[in-house]
């Protein structure tokens, strides 16, 4: 008899004074949106398992890139930002430019400089003993080093001893951590007071300590330093330094930089290429962003993916749900209201799926941050963020079948 | 045709007519009530009878405002209603109509407290006061005892009861009844039947739509619907 969807235009007429309009209270309505997820619950986990994936992801992402930002910032504030380094370039004509012997001298004599070291690099090579191949050289540089470099550089002894005035005019080295690990020598090894020798430039060394990884100076991680008379005496180190270190005051940091150069060579003060060391440090917290961005999108994606989910879910209820849509409007519901209740349950589905992703994505990024020896560092605006997004995406999912909902006549809704 | 229209009619339909498909081809259009005038008194049990096709549920759908007439004057407890936008139709639903369906329309997850309370839902009453009209509208159908019971947890016939009790919460001047004995046995029919007696007794206005003859003359009038008019109105003399 009757044909379902028939819509009338209606000649609009507001209903007598006596009449008082259909009313649902908000906690009703509220309670009337949570109803629907109550009465399915299986399904409403599994529509908001989208949106929950696609939250953690983001949530987890942001976590972790801010916690390695955290990580990179600790380690910033443990090495300090007041370390420069001078090295010597390439001359105009392009050959290795070579600073001054006195150098390290004259740097020292900048009024804020604190402490300045020089490394000086050496054609020697080093290896486990005199049987290995010269060729296999294990990319490990020989360097001569003055005994302030420890200090300046901050260098951490793993075992063993510095370089000090008297054996620094011996065969002696240190190895940095990766030279170390290369020439098979351990940090035990030299605790244990065994007398470790390395084959360097046509004679042996005596190991006398080995350094921990260095933070600021990983160039001197796979290197062996050796005194600077030693260098000298046994091969052939012409004293001039490869590269400056000095720290001054945080504040001067920038006024001992403009001078750095020209004091280190006055001669040539465009030879010399002065770098600090935690810019590349900040920087690979800030390459990071790239990578986080890419990350981001992907979450973005799945949010979307969990989003379609989400309408899918109440397309198909709205489709279930005719007889109580018709009996809700025979118990007075206007179509606001059953528009309302079904945008509202769209949303809860959508944010209980949030809640559940931002909590998945902060285990996540614990549990990382934990494994990697990170501090936790989850921002709280990625959280609000995250759940003000899914308000979103409950909404625009929910828009179409809630007005799907209520568009339908009640006869129509009714009929079985 | 034997009540004369009077001044407080629960209901009053003057040439009330809906056609189906209107504007498509002559072929497509449908006269499903053509000029139907009918008045149910307050305090009336009539029942709506006539086989499928007769227009007997277009005309319960317009009763209930459910539906708009084409043409023709409808007025519920003195309100016109056919020419109201869907919100004051809502209203008038929310605050005049009772409905009762042959399938119950419970909600399976809540208890009978809870189902009977909906009843009021979109009239703004707050939900204590809901509650506490409820048990009162499930003790006037004997479901005292079923509080807390869910629809899973009732027989047919207590299911129907706790539908009636919904209808019949909020007093409604009008009470429509679509088929209220459709799902059930004969005995649980019969308990139906006899639950609307009392609440007519009680003063409550009650339209039963059936297709059952038999069931329509169990009530004080019968009205007869044929091929979108009325054949026959009657009232049983008491």
């Amino acid at each position: 008899m009757s044909r379902p969807e028939e819509t009338k235009q209606q000649p609009r007429r507001e209903p007598t004074a006596s009449l008082p309009p259909a009313r649902l209270a908000p906690g009703d309505a509220t309670r009337v949106a949570v109803e629907g997820m109550r009465a399915r619950p299986l399904r409403a986990a599994l529509s908001g398992l989208g949106i929950a994936l696609g939250i953690a992801a983001l949530v987890a992402v942001v976590g972790l890139s801010e916690s390695s930002k955290a990580q990179v910032n600790q380690q910033l504030a443990a090495l300090g930002t007041n370390l420069l380094t001078a090295t010597a370039g390439n001359s105009f004509g392009g050959e290795q430019a070579q600073l001054p012997v006195d150098a390290v001298a004259m740097v020292e004599r900048i009024g804020p400089v604190q402490q300045a070291a020089g490394v000086g690099s050496t054609d020697a090579r080093v290896y486990r003993n005199d049987k290995v191949d010269p060729i296999e050289s294990g990319g490990i540089g020989v360097n001569a080093a003055t005994e302030s470099l420890k200090d300046t550089v901050g260098l951490e002894i793993a075992a063993g001893q510095w370089l000090s005035p008297a054996t620094g005019q011996f065969p002696t080295a240190v190895l940095g951590a990766t030279a170390a690990d290369r020439l098979g020598i351990t940090p035990e090894l030299i605790r244990s007071g065994t007398p470790a020798q390395v084959w360097l430039g046509d004679r042996w060394f005596t190991v006398i300590g080995i350094l921990d990884p260095s933070g600021l100076a990983p160039e001197l991680d796979s290197s062996a330093l050796v005194g600077w008379t030693a260098a000298e005496t046994y091969l052939d180190f012409d004293g001039h330094p490869t590269t400056v270190y000095e720290t001054s005051s945080d504040a001067s940091v920038e006024a001992v930089r403009d001078v750095l150069a020209a004091t280190v060579s006055p001669s040539a003060p465009d030879e010399v290429q002065v770098s600090r060391p935690s810019d590349a440090l900040a920087a690979k917290a800030a390459t990071d962003a790239a990578f986080t961005g890419l990350l981001l999108g992907l979450g973005a994606v799945s949010l979307l993916v969990g989003g379609v989910g989400v309408a899918n879910t109440m397309v198909v209820s709205v489709l279930e749900r005719r007889q109580e849509i018709g009996l809700r409007r025979a118990l007075g519901a206007t179509r606001r209201h059953i528009r309302n209740q079904f945008l509202g349950e769209a949303v809860a589905l959508s944010v209980l799926g949030g809640i559940a992703g931002a909590v998945l994505g902060i285990l996540v990024t614990a549990i990382f941050a934990t494994l990697s020896g990170w501090p936790i560092a989850v921002p709280l605006w990625a959280i609000a963020a995250g759940l003000g997004v899914t308000v979103l995406v409950g909404v625009v999912a929910g828009i179409f079948p809630a007005s799907r909902a209520a568009k339908l006549a009640p006869t129509a809704a009714l009929s079985i | 045709m034997s009540t004369p229209p009077q001044v407080h009619a629960v209901l009053n339909a003057q040439a009330l007519t809906r056609v189906f498909g209107e504007g498509g081809t002559e072929a497509s259009r449908v006269v499903a009530l053509d000029a139907v005038s009918l008045t149910i008194a307050p305090g009336e049990l009539a029942a709506l009878v006539g086989p499928s096709g007769s227009g007997k549920s277009t005309l319960m759908h317009l009763m209930g405002c459910l539906d708009t007439p084409t043409e023709g004057l409808l007025e519920i407890n003195g309100i016109d209603v056919s020419q109201l936008d869907d919100n004051a139709l809502s209203a008038v639903r929310a605050y005049q109509i009772g409905f009762v369906f042959q399938q119950f329309f419970l909600n399976p997850t809540q208890t009978a407290v809870e189902n009977v309370a909906d009843g009021l839902l979109y009239s703004g009453i707050a939900r204590q006061d809901r509650h506490a009209r409820a048990e009162a509208a499930l003790q006037r159908v004997g479901l005292g005892d079923r509080l807390t019971h869910r629809p899973g947890e009732l027989s047919g016939g207590q299911r129907q009861r706790v539908a009636i009790a919904r209808a019949v919460v909020g007093n409604p001047p009008l009470v429509l009844a679509d088929e209220p004995t459709g799902n059930l046995d004969s005995r649980s029919s019969a308990e139906v039947v006899e639950l609307l007696h009392e609440l007519n007794a009680e003063g409550t206005t009650i339209v039963v739509v059936t297709h059952d003859l038999e069931l329509a003359e169990q009530f004080p009038r019968q009205i007869q619907l044929r091929d979108g008019v009325i054949v026959a109105d009657e009232m049983a003399t008491a």
